[in-house]
Formats: structure tokens, sequence, C-alpha cells
């Protein structure tokens, strides 16, 4: 639709491009999204949750970082619209909430406290 | 979902009460009585559920109102935008939704935290939590582990204080 809006032939060329771009970059994710889960490409990574009064770490929320082969480090919003479109949504939040729970045992027995 | 939860719950040992999941309000809202039911049902189970992103969708506050969330976590657009825009605005809509978080018994969290001046405001409008880089990035475990094991909250708060 904001192909219409585009005044100029010029920029049309450029939206094209980029309309282009996101196209094969689609077809990638989607592509690679089937082996990512087995050849370990998915990271968690976790940032503190904080009392504003106290200044004290109430727990940690896991956030989901794929290392893509040769695209580098995705967020979740570059990817989980087209996981989405696929059971493979359902397998990446297995994984999510598999990683997570078993990370927050782990934390637990070091000692880290109640997160 | 349910099924997923307890497995992984069983598998690692962590009791349910350590496990808080998240939620946008435009996902709750789409399926609004599937929700209602998992909601409870992890709430049952001893899992708490957050609502990520808050203020970004469109939630119908009599549901929310009956949906058991621990956590209202308000997007960090509208704390990115305290500095920039409206300077009466912002904050209005800030401590409205800290005030709706309070009145349905549920916490409120500030996402995306990065200024002094930012947390200060939250601090005097009762915001309860907070996240972002203005405490720190979101790492590995390692390093989370790392940060767990030396950290100290006085000292962040005096850190805070003196810059």
């Amino acid at each position: 639709m904001y192909l219409a809006k585009t005044p100029g032939r010029n920029l049309y060329q450029l939206f094209n491009a980029d309309i282009h771009l996101h196209a094969t970059e689609r077809a990638l994710i989607q592509n690679d999204l089937v082996t990512a889960i087995e050849q370990q490409q998915f990271r968690l990574l976790y940032q503190p949750l904080v009392n504003l009064t106290s200044g004290e770490i109430i727990g940690v929320e896991a956030l989901l970082r794929w290392q893509h082969p040769t695209l580098g480090i995705l967020k979740p919003a570059r990817f989980m619209p087209i996981a989405q479109e696929s059971r493979l949504i359902d397998q990446i939040g297995q994984w999510v909430i598999h990683t997570a729970c078993r990370q927050s045992a782990e934390f637990r027995r070091l000692g880290l406290g109640d997160l | 979902m349910i099924d997923t939860v307890q497995q992984a719950l069983n598998e690692s040992g962590l009791p349910p009460t350590a496990l808080a999941l998240e939620i946008t309000e435009s996902m709750i809202m789409e399926n609004l009585s599937q929700s209602v039911n998992t909601l409870h049902a992890l709430n049952t189970y001893g899992v708490s559920v957050a609502i990520d992103n808050f203020g970004t969708g469109y939630s119908s506050l009599p549901q929310l109102h009956r949906l058991p969330i621990a956590t209202l976590k308000i997007d960090r657009q509208f704390i990115s935008a305290m500095d920039t825009t409206d300077p009466e605005q912002i904050p209005t809509t800030i401590r409205a939704m800290i005030q709706l978080a309070h009145g349905f018994g549920m916490q409120a969290l500030a996402e995306g935290v990065e200024t002094t001046e930012q947390y200060s405001t939250l601090h005097d409008y009762g915001c309860d939590l907070m996240q972002g880089w203005l405490h720190s990035p979101a790492m590995p475990a390692d390093e989370i582990i790392s940060l767990l094991r030396d950290y100290d909250p006085q000292a962040w708060l005096n850190g805070l204080k003196s810059t």
C-alpha cells in the first residue's frame, strides 16, 4: 500500500528494492528456522527485574535471540511472525520454556535467590 | 501450553511459583475466552502472569480486571517518550497506568528505563518494578550469574543518587 503513496520514481525503486530484500530475507528465515533448534542456534539472554524502592533484583526476564549463521543475532520481531505461520512457533515456545526453567533451577541451585 | 509448562517445571524441578509468563494484551484479547481459561489454569497451578507491552493494544478493562494477572508491564515507548514529547500528557498516561495496575491489585513494571530522570519520576509515581539499561542490559546466563553473586541493591541506589 505504501508503494502507491511514494511520489517519485526513484523512491519507488528504493522501496521496491527494499521489499525484494525483505522477501529474500523472509524466505531465508523461513527455510533456516526449520533447523535452528536442532543446530542449537537459539539463545536466551536474561535481564534483571528490579524493585525501584529497594534496588533488589526480584527476578530476571528471559529474552530469545537467534544466532543466525549469516544474518547475525536476530531478535524475535524478525523471525517470530514467520514462525507463527507454521507449527514452528510451538517448537520454539517449548524450547524457550524448557530452557528458561532449566536455567532458573540452576540459578536457584547456585544460591542466587528466588528468581 | 499448560502441558508444556507443567512438563518443563517437572523436568527442571523448578517450583511453579518461581515462574512468571508474559503475554501481550493483544494475545489475550485476540482469543479472550481461551486466554481466560489458560490464565486461570496457570494461576491455579501457581505460575504467575504478566501483561507485556501494556498500553500498545486494545484492552477490555472489565475483562482485565477479572484476569488473574500479577504484573502490568508498561511498554517502553511510554518510558522513552517521557523525555521527548508533551511534558504533561505522557506522565499523566504513565501515572494512570500505574494506578490502574494498583487498583486491580497488580504490580506495575516499567520497561526500557534508561535514565535516572525516568527512574526518579517513576519512583515518585509509585511504580513498583523496572527493567532497562539504567540497571543492566540483557546478558547471557554466565554474566547474569556473576552480576547476581556480587549484587548490592543499596550500592546501586546510591550510585543513582550520585549521578
